[in-house]
């Protein structure tokens, strides 16, 4: 007899948690989620606004890098490169990121196929806003990392509280919502059909931020596999180093990792750096750079490299968080479903806020406070 | 009561602290472009006459923009020229000369002093022009 009251009270408790975590975070949250979904997706959203960045697509290993950096010191010799990039979606345009002599970061756009110059785009664009202000806020990395990754712990709250508070919720995979009876049971059925089926997503989501915050505080893999030094020189990129030589390189990785995708290459910062080709091979859930050669700048002689395969657990994982976080591993094939997935949980944050205004309006409507309508 | 107003007082004082960071990232997110601008940059030293002196400049070379140039040791009686720029005005008495970028590619900082001697400093092309 004393068992259905302490069930009752027991599922009060948890219907009181899943909504007050809900409620109370719900405006951060919200902003969280919402920034992250289309940051799945920005790098296509400034693909559509920038023409610059639409090229023809040709086979991956057929990218004029060499021709692309000929063109880039032909046209900006002064500016200071960082790196050639190749997302993986065909249809990208080669990114040159450069530094310019007066403080700016530029992104400068090339053709695959033959490496013309096709324009320039600002760094601040609409993937650096999304990525930016969803990953930390805009703050220090040390400091506003932390407070978004907290969030996976209301997040895992909210789904157990969730579930504790959904009776028999096996059952509702597959239960149509009503629809028709009202606002408030339209959007109570939604949220609860949304919040099943993102379970998946939402402890994805929440796992890999908890990485990202061992991460900052201390717990990244660290160093990748060291490679040998290059040769001491003058400048920090030699004269001698011309798009012949850079093409040269990418053919060298080409032979070493046979079926290797080039992605990205990465020009030396320091006097003591090498040029390091990166790409995408055989292991799966890492990110381009698990794949790298190094090579001498002014010898283009091979320095050492690793692939995927060779790097500890610890890297490993630290690899995977990205390409789980924001379902890159597929290219567009992943990235629309984590961005619809993405949609679905922004809708659970906003749905359940609708959902408590309503119940208390209706509580404040027959003459209780508000707070009452947490105990429905 | 609306719901909406129900819902936003439900928050309390935890609205606040949710508004804060979002409010705050989306300002800093407003301010991160024009802060490059504001940034003042070391362009290296030239020996101008028997000194060695320094160039700073803030802002962008790109047509429209202001280019803020300065040299340390502060100089009074040199003459700046951009290449690039429409007009050369004189420093101001703390070495600071500011140009109204109109063309379009190289912008090359020149200084010439009193006696003669001179100095220049290559900041590169525009990346925004067509060059």
């Amino acid at each position: 007899m004393a068992a259905e009251p302490e069930k009752k009270s027991r599922d009060l408790f948890w219907f009181r948690l899943h909504a007050w975590v809900g409620l109370k975070l719900s405006i951060f949250m919200s902003f969280i989620l919402i920034t992250g979904t289309f940051a799945v997706l920005s790098h296509e959203i400034d693909w559509l606004f920038n023409p610059e960045m639409r090229a023809a697509p040709v086979d991956a290993q057929a990218v004029a890098w060499g021709a692309a950096y000929d063109e880039l010191k032909h046209r900006h010799p002064h500016v200071d490169l960082v790196s050639l990039d190749q997302y993986p979606d065909p249809w990208f345009s080669i990114q040159a990121m450069v530094n310019t002599h007066w403080g700016s970061i530029e992104r400068l756009w090339f053709k695959p196929a033959d490496g013309t110059y096709k324009g320039a785009t600002r760094w601040y664009n609409v993937q650096r806003f999304f990525r930016m202000t969803h990953r930390h806020l805009m703050l220090p990395t040390p400091i506003g990392i932390p407070i978004v990754t907290l969030l996976a712990v209301p997040l895992l709250i909210s789904i157990v509280s969730g579930l504790f508070s959904y009776k028999k919720f096996w059952r509702g995979f597959f239960r149509r919502p009503r629809l028709g009876k009202g606002q408030r049971i339209a959007f109570g059925d939604l949220h609860r059909l949304a919040g099943l089926w993102c379970i998946w997503f939402i402890v994805l989501i929440a796992a890999t931020s908890i990485w990202y915050f061992i991460e900052v505080m201390g717990g990244n893999a660290g160093a990748f596999p060291k490679v040998q030094d290059p040769q001491p020189r003058a400048q920090i990129i030699p004269a001698e180093l011309d798009g012949a030589r850079v093409q040269a390189m990418v053919d060298d990785a080409y032979q070493r990792y046979p079926g290797l995708l080039v992605r990205r290459i990465v020009f030396p910062q320091a006097h003591t750096g090498a040029v390091v080709v990166q790409g995408d091979w055989t292991a799966v859930l890492v990110r381009t750079r698990a794949n790298s050669l190094a090579y001498d700048p002014l010898s283009g002689q091979f320095l050492g490299g690793y692939r995927g395969e060779e790097l500890s657990i610890h890297h490993r994982i630290s690899e995977a968080a990205d390409p789980l976080h924001f379902g890159t591993f597929a290219g567009l094939w992943s990235k629309v479903p984590w961005f619809l997935f993405g949609v679905f949980m922004s809708f659970l944050s906003i749905s359940g806020c609708v959902i408590y205004g309503q119940r208390a309006f209706k509580s404040v409507s027959r003459g209780r406070p508000p707070s009452q309508s947490l105990s429905a | 009561m609306s719901a909406t107003k129900l819902y936003w007082r439900s928050m309390g004082f935890w609205k606040w602290i949710c508004l804060f960071p979002v409010v705050m990232a989306l300002l800093l997110f407003a301010a991160a472009g024009p802060m490059v601008a504001r940034t003042e940059k070391n362009q290296g030293e030239q020996q101008l006459g028997e000194q060695t002196f320094t160039l700073y400049t803030t802002g962008a070379v790109e047509p429209g923009a202001q280019l803020q140039l300065r040299l340390e040791p502060v100089v009074t009686d040199a003459s700046f020229f951009l290449k690039g720029a429409q007009d050369a005005p004189q420093m101001s008495a703390n070495g600071i000369a500011l140009f109204e970028v109109t063309e379009s590619c190289e912008a090359l900082v020149a200084v010439v002093e009193f006696q003669g001697a001179s100095a220049e400093w290559l900041l590169g092309r525009s990346i925004s022009a067509d060059c």
